[in-house]
């Protein structure tokens, strides 16, 4: 077949043929052709050039490569798991059981079986300790009598150990712990039963809840960069994002991941967005800073003013504090807050503007 | 009578100091650690710096190869000393980082970057 055979054949295909005929070739079609023939002579629309034979190349050798990394991130998402689980059945193995404390014996009915201290004297006395009942009762006009509160230091209920007879139950003895601040309702007694004063022991202080920046701040970090390297809006990121969200407890940094690729936006809407109500992954900046300088020097309707509040990604807030609080040879070898202590307002928003947009949040 | 330690046997171990003190730097940026410790290290890398640019010679050239450190902290660090001695390294260092994207550090060369082009700071 010559050359312009060809181009007539060409031309006739197109003209019959709908532009995505390729669709219904069906994928064994070198089957029915002499053997040794070439399919995409026949069918060109199947050749792919060697131009998009290579991109589809990397575009697997990409997709490989960040299947590896999320499988990374989920086996440490996996050991992250398994620690906190650790540490909760720890903390509650600690709290709640101790396999050495005695136990009530059987055959005592239905106490049998209940934890003791393992004594086998004592009284058991209800202590109502209520320090603060007696200013409550002179503010309501005080005493007895008085309807609503009244000073109930303790109240002794005696000895019943032989009306309950042997039932182990005093074995038990009450915790001499006492409640501070407790307001009891209704009348009290006309006559008040002696006032015992307990010893008492400060109920523990549960530790204060972890802040994000004490909390797996390298996770967070890394993750970001993760998502910022592979594309907020990839798929891998996608992927990365489904598997934070099935563990609860990571929830607060799962935020602090998302945002913190935010594109930069605004002063505008950066002002707007700090009017809403608080969003998990940002925190409100102060442009000029709030430190207790710059309240005295500019007051406090300033320095909250929405024209200075802004709300930002909480990792990038993060790293602004800290650079405002690092010494900085670009500042004269003080931290900028240093720099810029005493300066004027319109010159310390000027150098808060600049660095916010050096930390890529502004516009 | 004191003896002076030749120059030559000094360098080595600032320099050694220097890249120890950068390393430690980025790891307090990078996991929020203390901002005391952080003061401390950056007082003593300026003391490192300084006691280079006092040699014969100003020795802070010493700190060049470090323009190409795996570490971005080393990097930023050294380029703020190399700017009087070798400008356009240093510079070109600087955006590098900037440029990068590589949270915390290239926040603080694109704060650099812009002080050096306002004339604010003036290297010296």
């Amino acid at each position: 077949m010559n050359t312009r055979e060809n181009a007539w054949l060409r031309h006739q295909q197109q003209r019959w043929l709908r532009p995505d005929a390729y669709r219904w070739i069906r994928p064994d079609a070198a089957r029915f052709f002499k053997p040794g023939a070439d399919v995409t002579e026949a069918y060109p629309a199947l050749a792919t050039s060697p131009n998009q034979r290579l991109r589809e190349r990397r575009i697997a050798e990409a997709i490989a490569h960040d299947q590896s990394i999320i499988a990374e991130l989920r086996a440490e998402l996996v050991s992250v798991k398994a620690a906190i689980a650790w540490r909760k059945a720890a903390r509650e193995r600690e709290e709640k059981y101790s396999p050495s404390q005695p136990r009530v014996p059987a055959g005592n009915g239905r106490d049998s079986g209940r934890w003791t201290d393992g004594s086998s004297s004592g009284r058991p006395r209800v202590i109502i300790d209520t320090t603060n009942l007696d200013a409550n009762a002179e503010g309501d006009g005080g005493g007895v009598g008085s309807g609503i509160s009244a000073s109930i230091s303790a109240f002794d209920i005696g000895d019943v150990s032989s009306e309950v007879g042997s039932l182990g139950l005093f074995d038990i003895k009450p915790r001499e712990n006492s409640v501070q601040g407790v307001q009891l309702a209704g009348d009290p007694p006309d006559k008040l039963p002696p006032i015992v004063i307990a010893p008492e022991q400060p109920p523990e202080i549960p530790p204060p809840k972890r802040g994000i920046a004490e909390r797996s701040i390298d996770f967070i970090r890394r993750a970001a960069e993760y998502v910022r390297i592979v594309g907020p809006l990839s798929h891998a990121a996608g992927a990365l994002f489904e598997a934070l969200e099935q563990a609860e407890e990571l929830r607060g940094e799962t935020a602090a991941i998302k945002s913190a690729n935010d594109p930069p936006l605004t002063l505008k809407e950066l002002q707007a967005r700090a009017r809403l109500p608080s969003e998990p992954g940002y925190q409100t900046h102060h442009i000029v800073g709030q430190f207790r300088q710059n309240r005295l020097q500019f007051g406090d309707g300033l320095i909250y003013s929405r024209e200075n509040e802004v709300r930002i990604p909480v990792v990038k807030h993060m790293d602004i504090s800290r650079f405002y609080s690092t010494p900085n040879k670009y500042y004269n070898g003080l931290s900028p807050r240093d720099y810029l202590r005493g300066k004027s307002w319109d010159e310390q928003m000027r150098e808060g503007l600049k660095i916010l947009r050096d930390n890529g949040v502004l516009l | 009578m004191t003896m002076t330690q030749p120059d030559e046997a000094r360098i080595s171990p600032l320099v050694a100091r220097f890249v120890e003190v950068c390393l430690e730097q980025y790891q307090i940026l990078y996991s929020f650690g203390s901002t005391s410790r952080y003061n401390r290290l950056y007082k003593e890398m300026e003391r490192a710096t300084t006691e280079l640019q006092q040699m014969p010679g100003d020795q802070r050239r010493a700190l060049l190869p470090l323009l190409s450190h795996s570490n971005p902290q080393v990097r930023l660090q050294a380029s703020h000393s190399l700017l009087v001695l070798f400008p356009v390294a240093a510079r070109q260092c600087l955006e590098e980082i900037r440029d990068s994207g590589t949270a915390p550090v290239y926040a603080y060369a694109a704060s650099a970057l812009r002080r050096l082009d306002e004339g604010s700071y003036v290297p010296s």
